[in-house]
């Protein structure tokens, strides 16, 4: 198996990861499976749900979601999310 | 013109409290029984809550189906009334992404509607009357009294309908009422306009982020995103919105509520406006007369719907309107709970919720049926109130009718409403 995932990437894996414990632990009920491409509408999360995830990104990262991504685009996965977050953090 | 300056001495056959959808229905119902009614209003309007709290949307209309269509589910003579509504209002119905469905509509046509049809079906009302007391003698009512135009007066009928949705004849007469479990908070709705979204969801998410970070910056208190869009109003660059009051309901406390809702929502506009995109040149419209007071006391009738016969979608021999809503239950948390009935399927009310355990002319209609919390919080929509309404008029009017039982009128709205 190769290593070569460049440091950026290792972040970007890192932040998928941790929306992704955020997700399991206080939005989902039970064990559901999901990736980092799941469309995530189609595990139920709703609309309020949507909002829970971006305060939370919002206190974690201490960085507010620019008005122009706050847009279905930007929520409909987990990789789209972190993205979102890449780019503003940078 | 049949809304009157003056309370005529005649006897009536059948006299409605309340002007809501259910009373107005009610007092149709009877009147197309060749019964002379009356309806007592309180407030300046017909439509009640529908009007003055300006709900904006009839739920509880449609089958409960994950399919694109929007199937009628209720009684014909409701129907018709939310067809003429619909078409007045020239709206179509809607879906959200729970998948509930529901028919927006405008506050002032419902009004302007419900008058048409009083009007047109020769039934006096009086609207600004509040029922002052209820003369009772061997277990019926004889007359009610009333305060209008400033004057004390009395008026009889053979038969009762309250549709006060405060129980108001039933309080009077000391009827047992029903133990709540649980209050629905209140809500106040308000319009805005200059609002600069042409998407509800977009407004919706918004609007909520926004709110959401007003708490955890703290500039908003706790209870302050409470704030919801009324689905289907976004129009011409004006939308209403609900707030959930944070006080616990009774019916005497209506203005305390409503003073803390203008309060929350001045409150939210000004951090709005400095904070929201798309807020920023809002301007509040208006806020509704009246706040949203989705439930209060009921009296025990001879049977008591419960939360199980909803969920279990019962449907008994002696059901005579169809409910279609989930239980859908407002408390103070952000997120309103729903309980879903089956898939395609709904419950049906029986006609024993609708009678008074104790006063023989007396009938329920609309929030004030015999239902505990949990079957309430989902009967008291608009779409079931018009049909135990029709109900209860059908029922007090068949009531000087000695040779009818209960079967045979039943069996007469069955048939006539759902057969």
């Amino acid at each position: 198996m190769a290593f070569n995932v460049s440091k950026e990437g290792d972040s970007m894996e890192q932040t998928m990861n941790e929306l992704k414990s955020f997700i399991a632990e206080n939005v989902l009920s039970g064990n559901v499976e999901f990736d980092n491409d799941t469309v995530l509408k189609e595990l139920g999360v709703d609309s309020f749900s949507i909002v829970e995830i971006i305060l939370f990104i919002e206190r974690k990262y201490n960085k507010l979601i620019p008005d122009h991504k706050l847009i279905p685009e930007t929520f409909s996965t987990l990789r789209n999310l972190a993205t979102v977050i890449q780019e503003i953090e940078e | 013109m049949s809304c009157l300056s003056e309370i005529p001495s005649k006897n009536y056959d059948v006299i409605v409290v309340g002007g809501g959808t259910a009373g107005v229905m009610s007092a149709i119902a009877a009147a197309k029984e060749n019964k002379q009614v009356l309806l007592i209003e309180k407030a300046n309007v017909l439509g009640g809550l529908a009007t003055l709290a300006e709900v904006g949307t009839i739920c509880g209309l449609y089958r409960n189906s994950s399919s694109e269509e929007f199937e009628f589910n209720i009684g014909r003579s409701a129907r018709r009334f939310v067809e003429q509504l619909q078409s007045r209002c020239e709206s179509t119905p809607q879906k959200d992404p729970t998948g509930l469905k529901y028919l927006p509509y405008q506050p002032v046509v419902l009004n302007e509607l419900c008058i048409d049809l009083l009007n047109e079906h020769s039934i006096d009302f009086v609207l600004n009357a509040e029922i002052t007391g209820v003369e009772e003698n061997e277990s019926a009512i004889l007359s009610v009294n009333l305060l209008f135009e400033g004057k004390q007066a009395s008026v009889k009928a053979h038969a009762y309908v309250d549709a006060s949705g405060i129980s108001c004849l039933s309080t009077y007469l000391n009827q047992d009422l029903i133990d709540t479990d649980f209050t629905q908070a209140a809500s106040q709705v308000f319009s805005l306009s200059n609002v600069e979204f042409s998407s509800e969801t977009q407004l919706s998410l918004i609007l909520r982020i926004a709110l959401g970070r007003g708490i955890s910056s703290k500039v908003l208190e706790n209870h302050q995103d409470r704030v919801y869009l009324v689905p289907g109003s976004l129009k011409n660059n004006s939308v209403s919105l609900k707030v959930t009051v944070p006080l616990p309901v009774d019916q005497t406390n209506s203005e305390q509520l409503r003073q803390s809702a203008e309060g929350m929502i001045h409150s939210i506009l000004d951090y709005l406006k400095s904070s929201a995109k798309g807020f920023e040149s809002v301007e509040l419209q208006s806020i509704a007369d009246s706040v949203g007071i989705r439930v209060v006391q009921r009296a025990r009738g001879e049977y008591v719907l419960n939360g199980q016969d909803v969920l279990n979608c019962q449907k008994p021999e002696n059901g005579i309107a169809y409910g279609n809503w989930p239980i859908e239950i407002w408390s103070q948390a952000q997120r309103v709970e729903l309980r879903h009935l089956k898939e395609n399927d709904y419950y049906s009310i029986p006609v024993a919720s609708l009678i008074s355990q104790n006063i023989r002319n007396l009938f329920f209609a609309g929030r004030n049926i015999s239902a505990d919390d949990e079957a309430m919080a989902s009967a008291r929509v608009i779409g079931t109130c018009l049909q135990t309404g029709i109900a209860a008029g059908m029922l007090a009017a068949a009531q000087m009718v000695e040779t009818s039982s209960i079967e045979e009128i039943v069996d007469r709205i069955r048939t006539s409403e759902f057969n």
